[in-house]
């Protein structure tokens, strides 16, 4: 057995150059925040004495004319439309509760997912009986959240052909903050061979075997049911691979999308690394450091 | 963090802790309005959501944030949120080896219901925060190194808060001098000069949280028979001053923090759905 051991880890590559960006504000709370005259109080702030006061560590943030501000770590807030990735953690009431690294569990109801068959009817008692047939405890679903109640409870649905069940991959858990909104979360990524990667907007990404592309929405479609099935070695080694590169990205705080994933992932390649050794810190700082220079 | 200063057992008896008037030396070499030096660190703790260390002197602290998580309990009995803190002693934190069960809840009591109304619960509906604080070496201030490793922690993991608040521990006692002025007010206890002056019951002793953006007081406990207004006023001026310090050293690690993090992040990209 090999037996590494690491020095202390000196600074990130990132670390050295320079600070924040000038034109966005660092607050810490208590803080006062300038404000204009007719502002609109946003997340993370609390009005006193009629000035506003930052409750949180983060950028001041600025849409017209709300002011918030966005803390730069901090557990998911739903928003609607956002794709995210989430582990079934406990069914009843006619609904699943969904681990979605919020402050809340969020919930699926049972009339907001599509039945076998695209079948359209009233969900019956029957069907309740039978939740654990679709999803069961521990299950890692894709879905979307449809609704945000007020006191920030997420509600979820997968009524489209590309939500659901996933099955014959891996998790890795980042930051929310690291994936923003962006035109693709579920991406097959042209890797050797293709690794699917659904990107949660809540940190949780999963990352498997590409996704079918006969899962298409249609009026009528047949859900494509997700089943196990044998993932060859080499293909193992990809996913491992594109697994390594996320953790390795979120390691530096750095934002992941398809394409940094790609980024690193070819500079991996390129550099001969074995799937394993990209789990070493020294290796890493490594290839983010040249990540980052083919970058600028 | 240097390494090698664990020492469960002191080798030998410290010398008996010495106080005098003006200039004069303690027997760590600081005079009596000295606090020992700080260090402090963001992010010891890659899994939680927050996590901070905190050492004063030979104090050291350690404090992590999980959460918010739903409670079920927490929905039914309250509209707002709550804070669970736990702290624990290390077996190796102290050289003697009795329980510090009830030392612990003392402390666990105040640091809860400082941090209750620090962190803005009402923002919490339904949801517990957990915090963890354990002691790894107590050398005396254990109350204000974990109120401000917690604090830092509870900023660190992006939780509502009024402000950045800080603590500091001030105790004063009468000398028996021929002069007028008998007082002495000494800052940063250490764990001898406690455990001399302390335990004797000579010694009043202060601990103060201070918001650091505004001046309110957010936490107050005060034990012993000096605490008169003059005192009280004494004390609290000191306890100002020192808080500051503290808070403006934690405004600048976290912003080192969130430099580095934000470095990495590009600017902000505008939402494109």
């Amino acid at each position: 057995m090999n037996v590494s051991i690491l020095t202390p880890s000196g600074p990130s590559p990132l670390d050295s150059s320079g600070g924040i960006s000038s034109q966005q504000q660092l607050v810490m709370p208590g803080q006062v925040i300038p404000t204009h005259s007719g502002y609109m109080r946003g997340h993370g702030t609390t009005e006193e004495n009629g000035q506003l006061i930052a409750t949180v560590c983060g950028l001041v943030e600025q849409v017209s004319a709300l002011i918030y501000v966005r803390p730069l770590r901090s557990r998911y807030v739903g928003e609607v439309g956002d794709v995210i990735v989430g582990r079934v953690d406990e069914i009843g009431n006619g609904r699943w509760y969904v681990e979605v690294c919020s402050s809340q569990r969020a919930q699926l109801h049972l009339a907001a997912i599509n039945l076998p068959g695209s079948v359209q009817r009233r969900r019956t008692e029957e069907d309740e009986k039978e939740m654990r047939r679709f999803l069961a405890e521990g299950d890692i679903l894709s879905t979307e959240v449809q609704r945000v109640q007020s006191d920030g409870l997420i509600l979820l649905h997968t009524r489209s052909a590309k939500y659901g069940k996933l099955e014959n991959g891996c998790l890795v858990q980042v930051p929310p903050q690291l994936v923003r909104r962006q035109a693709s979360h579920m991406v097959n990524l042209p890797c050797e061979p293709p690794v699917g990667v659904v990107l949660g907007n809540n940190g949780y990404i999963w990352v498997g075997l590409p996704q079918r592309e006969s899962a298409r929405d249609t009026i009528n479609y047949a859900l494509g049911e997700v089943t196990y099935q044998a993932v060859s070695p080499p293909q193992r080694q990809a996913i491992c691979r594109v697994r390594n590169c996320i953790a390795a990205l979120s390691a530096h705080y750095l934002q992941l999308t398809p394409q940094s994933i790609m980024d690193v992932y070819s500079a991996s390649v390129r550099g001969k690394l074995e799937v394993s050794s990209l789990t070493n810190p020294e290796v890493v700082r490594d290839l983010i450091r040249e990540y980052i220079k083919t970058k600028t | 963090m240097d390494a090698a200063t664990y020492r469960p057992l002191p080798p030998d008896v410290p010398p008996a802790p010495t106080v005098s008037f003006g200039a004069a030396e303690r027997s760590d070499g600081r005079t009596n309005e000295d606090v020992r030096d700080i260090e402090m660190q963001t992010g010891p703790i890659s899994s939680a959501v927050g996590s901070a260390f905190f050492q004063i002197g030979k104090t050291k602290a350690l404090s992590a944030v999980y959460g918010p998580r739903q409670s079920m309990r927490q929905a039914r009995t309250s509209s707002s949120g709550a804070v669970n803190i736990d702290l624990k002693f290390a077996p190796f934190a102290v050289p003697s080896r009795t329980s510090m069960a009830e030392r612990e809840r003392y402390l666990v009591g105040m640091l809860s219901e400082a941090f209750e109304s620090i962190i803005l619960v009402e923002r919490y509906a339904k949801s517990v925060i957990d915090i963890t604080c354990i002691v790894l070496e107590d050398d005396g201030g254990v109350l204000s190194a974990c109120f401000n490793a917690i604090s830092l922690a509870a900023a660190h993991a992006g939780l509502e808060m009024t402000d950045i608040v800080t603590a500091t521990s001030l105790y004063c006692m009468e000398v028996p001098s021929d002069t007028s002025q008998n007082v002495v007010y000494l800052s940063d206890l250490t764990a001898a000069e406690e455990a001399c002056w302390l335990s004797s019951g000579q010694c009043t002793e202060m601990h103060v949280g201070i918001a650091t953006s505004g001046s309110s007081i957010c936490f107050l406990h005060g034990t012993g028979s000096l605490l008169n207004p003059t005192c009280a006023e004494q004390l609290l001026g000191r306890a100002e001053e020192i808080c500051r310090a503290i808070g403006k050293e934690m405004r600048a690690c976290l912003k080192a923090a969130y430099a580095a993090s934000q470095n990495a992040a590009p600017a902000k990209t505008t939402a494109t759905e």
